[in-house]
This record gives structure tokens, C-alpha cells and sequence, in this order.
């Protein structure tokens, strides 16, 4: 099998990168972008606790009603998603729900709109490592049926579609108006690695959800506290849908 | 339109495409009514009714060109759901000849859809399309796998019956998870999510196509051995279009749901 690298730990046994063991973990996760978005995440499990940080990778683990969930941060950016990906495989995941933020431009799409990603435009580097930019990213789709579901049971209608990651934040506006026209939905920088790379090692269900910080082509944004509601809210649907995916 | 010679009304919101322009009108015949509206160039089309669902089947003709064309037309006359109903070889040895396979997405290994996007760009069905096939194949208790195709351009490249290197050309695909080969997925997909028409396939596995290559006087059946028992294929492409026209019966009705 091509897609097979070797575990690399320390000497104690923690992966190289992580930081973490196999039973620091549970196979359903979540990951949020970094270290200061996991607390919050992991405070809306029922119970959680401290179990790795190493790097930008901080890890919580715990459980909701009964389902044992972490939260790891994923770093910033395509490169580190590709690791945490690989080594989580590596330490047994099975469910992924990428929780984080991205730039809406779609005309009419208000800040804080939830966003599913079904799939992503590789615009990225990473991935092109692994194979050719032929290949798609595409979502599970067991895992965007599981946040459609448990969105629903939050009252919330995220809009399912069509991601862009890209590596260079600085350049995050360049090429906006040729992406809207080719339908695309939300920028974000993790997303294509994370389904591209999952896709590859086989045996792992992933998705991204995301809320809208921004607008790009109407210049709208919202404030700090109302976005952090927002994720908050999403945090939950992410919860009930590896709840969902585990059952 | 020029190229399909079709004009509004002649076609409804759901849509069937084979490549196989002989299949219109096998397929038309699983319908409850239906009508021969016409055929010009590779695009035969018949129009009726499947229950109370408005639903068309019109064939492509071969490849990423044909299958274009066909969207470019149609886009313009209604149509809200449209989903490639064909035949592949199996990328993976271990599908066994004759299973239905779901396309989630698909590599772009052919040319006509560089023109309209980047590379970067995925190929990626509906997923209302794709729980819509799964959901029908249930009905009929058949057990689909769900995955990744690989479209691409030159039949005699990537074939059994290929010229020298095929394990080569497919050994990338093998590892990447690809679960079988056609030709008209790719651009069907990206089309679709760039003009707002919901857009899926679903395909019969002829065979494996990497196990062993094909001897210089081997029978088709060898080849593709979903095609050993005439009976048995004819079944399995009639138990395709089934699901098709089921699953478009679920697509349309949750469409009039508000969706």
C-alpha cells in the first residue's frame, strides 16, 4: 500500500508531532485551528481533560453522552492538518470534524452563516505532495449527512458546498471574483488537506464546518463575541454529529 | 438547441444520460410512459413519466466532449437534476463484475474539463444525488460500494486492452482508493455545480481491469466478465436504471419539499 507512513514516536511512545499516545485519544475528533479554539471546544464536552501539547497540537479528551470524543488543534494551515491527519490515523481515528472559521463569497452570505463542506479546491501545496491536483477532495459523505442531521436538531440550515484552501493568508482576496463565478463557496486554509489526505489512508470519515467570519465581496464582517457564539454553536452540531457518525 | 435539437418542454427537470446511445430507449422502456422526441447526432431522447415524476433519458454519446455538450444544452432548458447512468471497469480487483458503483467524485484524468476550471478544482457529485442512488439501491437490495471514478479520455491507454504501461498508468489510482474507470464523470460533475443542476452516476462494474492483461485472443468475456452471460449484464444494466429513475423520484420529491 503506497499510503502507509511509519509511525514515528519518541522514545516514551508519543507520536513525534502530536505528542500523544493511542489511548490519549478516542477515534472521534474534532479538530479546531489551534490551541486557543480547543478549550472552549472541549468545555462543551460533558467531561474532558488535558491530554497532550506538543508544538501547536494542544489535546483534550472526553466524552458526550456516553461517546468518547478529543479535541485536537489541527495548527494553522494545510502542512500541519497533513500531519495531525496522518498521525491521528496512525494512533486509531476513524470520525474527523474539522471546526474553524472561513471567508464567505457568495453575494448575500451573512457573517456567521454555518458552512459544510462537501468539497474543496485544492489551492494548496500539501496535497500536491501526495498526488496530482486531478484527484478531488471530496468530503464523506456519511459525515456531511451526520452535520446536516445534527445541525437540524439545532434549528440551523448550514449551506453545503464548495470550500477553497489555500496557503497564503496575506493573498486570502486575490482571484475572488474568478472563484465566486466558479461557484465557490468559503475560503479556508485546512479543508482540501484535510479530505484530500484522509481520502488517501482510506478508513477515515471527514468534514469540515465552518462559520463565516466575513464576507470578501461585501466587505461584511462580525464582532469577536457574536462570531465566538457562532463556533460555539457549531462546536455543539460538530459534538452530535460524531455522536451520530460513532453510533 | 444545435447540437441536441431539443427545445423547451421537450425535456423534464430529471434527467438520465447514458453514452450508449442505443440505452435511450432500453432505458425509456422502464418508464411508465414515454415519448421519442427525438435524435440528433449521439443525443436520443424519450420524455415521459416514471410514477408521477416528470423524467427524460437522453444518451451522450462517448466522453468528456459529448457529455459537455449535452449540459451546455440542457442547462438551458429546465433541468434541475441529472444523474450518468453507464458501464466501467473496475479500478480495485476486489468489486465483483456486475456491482453497481456510486460515484462520489472523480478524478479529472480528461481534457474537456481543463478548459472550464483549474486542475485544482474537485470533481465532486451532489451529495443529494449520491444519498438519493444509495437510498434506491436499499430499495432494491442491492448493495453498492461508494467511491471515487477515475474519467479519462483514451480507451486503448487505459484498458485491458491497453498499449504497454497500463500498471504503470494505474498503479497511482490503486493506491489512491479509485474504485472504477469511465469517461464522462469528471466534467458531468464540475458542470453541474457550476450551472446549478444536481448531478451524480452511477455505473455497472464490467470487471477488474488491473488484475491480468488481456491475451491477444481472449473473448470480451474474459475482458470484462460481467459480459460472460448476455442474461446476466442486460440484467444488471436494467437493475442501474432502475435505481436511477428511483433515485430521481426521491430527488424530485424533496425538491418540491422546499429544498
Amino acid at each position: 500500500m503506497k499510503y502507509k507512513s511509519m509511525k514515528l514516536t519518541h522514545t516514551d511512545g508519543r507520536m513525534h508531532h502530536l505528542g500523544i499516545r493511542r489511548d490519549d485519544i478516542a477515534p472521534n475528533i474534532l479538530l479546531p485551528q489551534t490551541a486557543d479554539d480547543v478549550i472552549p471546544a472541549a468545555a462543551l464536552l460533558d467531561d474532558a481533560e488535558k491530554r497532550g501539547e506538543w508544538r501547536e497540537y494542544l489535546t483534550y479528551t472526553g466524552s458526550w453522552k456516553g461517546t468518547g470524543i478529543s479535541v485536537i488543534s489541527s495548527g494553522m494551515g494545510c502542512m500541519p492538518m497533513a500531519i495531525a491527519v496522518e498521525e491521528l490515523k496512525h494512533l486509531g481515528a476513524r470520525n474527523m470534524i474539522r471546526l474553524g472559521t472561513g471567508s464567505a463569497i457568495q453575494e448575500g452570505i451573512k457573517p456567521g452563516t454555518l458552512f459544510i463542506s462537501a468539497s474543496a479546491v485544492r489551492g494548496e501545496g500539501a496535497t500536491l505532495e501526495y498526488i496530482n491536483y486531478r484527484y478531488p477532495a471530496v468530503a464523506d459523505i456519511t459525515a456531511i449527512n451526520a452535520l446536516i442531521q445534527a445541525a437540524g436538531e439545532y434549528g440551523e440550515k448550514p449551506i453545503v458546498g464548495m470550500f477553497l484552501s489555500h496557503d497564503a493568508v496575506y493573498l486570502n482576496k486575490k482571484d475572488v471574483p474568478f472563484w465566486r463565478e466558479r461557484k465557490v463557496d468559503l475560503i479556508d486554509s485546512e479543508t482540501s488537506s484535510l479530505l484530500t489526505i484522509s481520502s488517501l489512508l482510506r478508513g477515515l470519515r471527514v468534514v469540515s464546518l465552518c462559520v463565516a467570519s466575513e464576507n470578501y465581496t461585501d466587505g461584511t464582517s462580525i464582532e469577536d463575541d457574536v462570531l465566538g457564539k457562532r463556533i460555539e454553536t457549531a462546536g455543539r452540531i460538530a459534538i452530535r454529529a460524531l455522536h451520530i457518525m460513532a453510533s | 438547441m444545435s447540437y441536441t435539437g431539443l427545445k423547451k418542454d421537450d425535456v423534464a427537470r430529471n434527467i438520465l444520460l447514458p453514452g450508449d446511445v442505443g440505452r435511450s430507449k432500453t432505458i425509456a422502456g422502464y418508464f411508465d410512459t414515454a415519448a421519442h422526441i427525438g435524435t440528433k447526432k449521439t443525443f436520443a431522447t424519450y420524455t415521459g413519466k416514471a410514477g408521477e415524476t416528470p423524467i427524460s433519458v437522453m444518451s451522450t454519446g462517448m466522453g468528456g466532449m459529448c457529455i459537455s455538450i449535452a449540459m451546455e444544452e440542457l442547462k438551458h432548458l429546465g433541468v434541475k437534476h441529472a444523474i450518468r447512468v453507464g458501464t466501467g471497469a473496475g479500478v480495485q480487483t476486489d468489486i465483483a463484475p456486475g456491482t453497481l458503483v456510486i460515484a462520489t467524485g472523480a478524478v479529472r484524468g480528461e481534457g474537456t474539463s481543463m478548459e472550464y476550471v483549474p486542475v485544482e478544482y474537485p470533481a465532486a457529485a451532489d451529495y443529494r444525488v449520491v444519498n438519493a442512488l444509495i437510498k434506491a439501491c436499499e430499495e432494491y437490495g442491492e448493495e453498492p460500494v461508494v467511491g471515487l471514478y477515475r474519467a479519462h479520455d483514451a480507451f486503448y491507454i487505459e484498458t485491458k486492452c491497453a498499449h504497454e504501461g497500463l500498471m504503470e498508468r494505474m498503479q497511482p489510482w490503486i493506491d489512491a482508493d479509485v474504485k472504477l474507470i469511465e469517461n464522462e464523470t469528471s466534467i458531468l460533475c464540475i458542470l453541474g455545480h457550476l450551472f446549478g443542476i444536481r448531478t451524480g452516476t452511477i455505473c455497472v462494474n464490467l470487471g477488474p481491469m488491473c488484475d491480468k492483461p488481456a491475451r491477444e485472443d481472449d473473448e470480451m468475456s474474459k475482458i470484462y466478465p460481467a459480459l460472460l452471460d448476455e442474461e446476466y449484464f442486460k440484467g444488471r444494466v436494467a437493475m442501474c436504471a432502475k435505481v436511477a429513475i428511483r433515485a430521481m423520484q426521491i430527488l424530485d420529491a424533496n425538491m418540491d419539499g422546499g429544498e
